[in-house]
């Protein structure tokens, strides 16, 4: 019998490892640009300059940081930090960056990085993200071997949609996580470079990704990582219409997740989704309705209960449809439609058209035509406009079973009754 | 094509920051001060595409509040001029720090805290093929891999100082061995063909200053004459310099560029 492993693995290739170099600018014409739109006044002014002084600092030699800035600039910092009134945590993090203006070596690389990530997180939660994307670059360049946060600036980037900026950071992620033996982080970038990929519509390099992320995940047990990445694998999978594998990676998803996993929901609506989609909405009906208790959100509980009426309207449920109907029209009828009411009133439209209520579908299908032109969701609009046209001539349109999938749907059911008892046995937050 | 030593021309009333610069610019740049916006404006029309200037841009405003009317002068003038801006920077100024944004300074220089030789030294360096950079980051698409476009922009930066495929190299700490490898896997030309191409974008992008000439460009680019120049976008862009400004200078040599891209993707090397 082998014996098992208890120190890594002696690494046997003299080959030197280059990190490549990362995207450190976006569009802004001067470093920290974009913090000044996000934060007026003298706020705006000392998140500018400490950002700058970080970046600053980190790029000169360990033994000439104490000639970089001016005498009394630390002083005048604090005072200005001081003078602002500022939330404790982030007047603390500013304070210690500020340290490095009067004692430049006195601090290291993982203090300086550590405040500027708590100054991101801080800018981040605000919604203000060229901001927390400065300040986690800043943390990159005082951290450079750290590919934790190396992998937290390509995530800030990719939010941004600075697509290349963030692939630049993600595969410098992959090489600091290799080299320091941060499979975590390793596993993740690969994740996010398959993200990127499959927005870019790229499939076959997003799936050699994927692939590299769900190898690296299941080498160090990583379940978090594996769960993500199978999930994303079936959302791949879903797109390119490849449905048992999809059934498969659903599987695979769930199993590394776990049955108390807090991305459960996330992926019991998927799968609900895929299913109502390949027209076993009797499968999905149960799930969404698992799902109900577990929406945080106020902008998910119109999609879900929308997903439920179309559903209950495919299955012949009118009882639910109505009542589901009437918890969500009136949020999406009229005035300014929230963010995605155009996809929640087409659901709604095609659970009235499986009823044969065409006076219903044909109000919702109008009025999500309405909302998507007013927002510019083409996607959506194309939809409104084909279950328009079926209310009109009034046939149904709910997506029959492919013959010949009988042989999956035990397992597909099985899989949905776990879903359904994960999903009912898991505590609700809040 | 060759680009000697480095401007550095200052135009600011503060005589110690002055002097500052000019201890530093010994060894890298070639220092000038100069009295006013007119004679910046004549010095920037000379010098190459790897000059830089200082500026107080509260000089001559004029009695106006906010920054000289003359900087903006010179930046539409010469977009492609690398202009830091180095004043006290106080709260009262943030809407001018956001104009100076605008108007396309490519650093903020703030006078009595980041304002010291090295840390002067260290925005000089940082700032290198700034403008040539942002251009292309407007043109390269989207999908342009991540690597890619590291690469580019370290050439945009190597070029803008003159410097040659091993300072590419060592820009990216590679071997040049390896950084010919880099560019194969990102699909780019070979090392040396995308710095002839960086140097015609460079030049585009000085076509395209309203107050250059075009033998104002050849001398900025280091050629001799005009004829240098002519030769070079005769051969890879296959029009003359006047023409090309005429269409749209950068416009038409990064389109041109951006198909060759597409041909290094689509595995269909061209030879140019």
């Amino acid at each position: 019998m082998r014996k098992p492993r208890l120190s890594p693995p002696v690494r046997r290739t003299r080959r030197r490892w280059r990190v490549p170099p990362a995207i450190t600018h976006g569009d802004e014409p001067f470093e920290g640009a974009g913090i000044l739109e996000e934060f007026q006044g003298k706020l705006g002014l000392v998140l500018w300059q400490s950002v700058r002084d970080v970046s600053l600092w980190a790029s000169t030699p360990e033994d000439r940081r104490s000639e970089l800035f001016a005498s009394g600039a630390e002083q005048r910092r604090r005072a200005a930090i001081r003078g602002e009134g500022l939330e404790p945590a982030l007047e603390t993090s500013l304070l210690e960056i500020s340290e490095l203006l009067g004692n430049p070596q006195a601090l290291t690389g993982e203090l300086t990085a550590r405040a500027c990530l708590q100054v991101a997180q801080w800018a981040d939660d605000r919604g203000a993200s060229a901001t927390a994307l400065a300040f986690a670059q800043s943390a990159a360049f005082s951290a450079p071997f750290d590919a934790a946060t190396a992998y937290t600036v390509a995530r800030l980037a990719r939010r941004r949609a600075e697509q290349a900026r963030a692939e630049s950071w993600f595969r410098r992620t992959v090489a600091l996580g290799r080299q320091s033996g941060d499979w975590a982080a390793y596993s993740l970038a690969f994740l996010g470079l398959g993200n990127l990929y499959m927005q870019r519509g790229v499939y076959p390099a997003a799936r050699r990704f994927y692939v590299r992320a769900l190898r690296a995940a299941r080498r160090h047990a990583l379940h978090t990582a594996a769960g993500m990445t199978f999930h994303d694998l079936f959302v791949l999978a879903t797109l390119t219409g490849r449905v048992d594998e999809a059934e498969r990676f659903a599987r695979g998803a769930y199993d590394e997740y776990g049955s108390d996993h807090q991305r459960l929901p996330a992926l019991a609506h998927d799968v609900g989704y895929f299913w109502m989609e390949q027209g076993y909405p009797a499968r999905a009906l149960p799930i969404f309705r698992a799902l109900l208790p577990h929406l945080t959100r106020s902008a998910e509980r119109p999609v879900v209960l929308a997903n439920i009426a179309r559903a209950a309207g495919a299955v012949g449920d009118r009882a639910r449809f109505d009542d589901t109907w009437s918890q969500v029209w009136e949020g999406v009828a009229g005035g300014d439609a929230p963010e995605g009411a155009a996809g929640v009133l087409v659901d709604l439209a095609r659970g009235a058209l499986s009823l044969g209520d065409w006076e219903r579908a044909e109000a919702a299908a109008r009025r999500a035509l309405e909302v998507a032109g007013e927002r510019g969701e083409a996607k959506a609009r194309l939809a409104a406009e084909g279950v328009l046209e079926s209310a009109r001539s009034r046939e149904a349109t709910e997506v029959r079973p492919r013959p010949g999938r009988e042989a999956a749907a035990d397992e597909a059911d099985a899989l949905a009754q776990e879903l359904i008892r994960s999903l009912n046995q898991v505590t609700v937050p809040g | 094509m060759k680009i000697g030593a480095r401007p550095l021309v200052v135009l600011h009333w503060d005589e110690e920051f002055r002097e500052r610069i000019r201890r530093i610019s010994e060894r890298d740049y070639v220092f000038q001060a100069v009295p006013d916006w007119e004679s910046l404006r004549e010095a920037v029309r000379e010098s190459p595409p790897s000059a830089l200037v200082v500026v107080d841009p509260y000089s001559e405003t004029n009695g106006r509040t906010g920054p000289s009317p003359a900087l903006r002068s010179l930046l539409v003038e010469f977009p492609s001029c690398a202009v830091f801006a180095a004043f006290d920077v106080t709260p009262d100024r943030f809407d001018d720090l956001r104009t100076l944004g605008k108007w396309g300074v490519v650093e903020v220089v703030s006078l009595e805290h980041d304002d010291t030789q090295l840390a002067l030294l260290q925005r000089f360096r940082q700032s290198q093929g700034r403008p040539l950079r942002a251009l292309l980051e407007q043109v390269l698409p989207p999908d342009t891999p991540g690597r890619a476009r590291a690469i580019l922009d370290a050439a945009a930066e190597v070029v803008a100082v003159g410097g040659h495929g091993r300072d590419l190299a060592k820009s990216l700490f590679l071997s040049r061995r390896t950084l010919l490898r880099w560019c194969e896997r990102a699909e780019l030309p070979p090392p040396r063909k995308l710095l002839a191409w960086m140097r015609i974008l460079l030049a585009a992008e000085l076509l395209d200053d309203p107050g250059r000439t075009v033998l104002s460009v050849a001398h900025a680019c280091g050629y001799s004459s005009d004829s240098g120049l002519r030769r070079v976008t005769q051969k890879f862009l296959g029009t003359s310099p006047t023409t090309l400004r005429e269409k749209g200078a950068f416009s038409r040599a990064s389109q041109a560029f951006l198909k060759v891209l597409a041909k290094y993707r689509k595995g269909q090397v061209i030879g140019v």
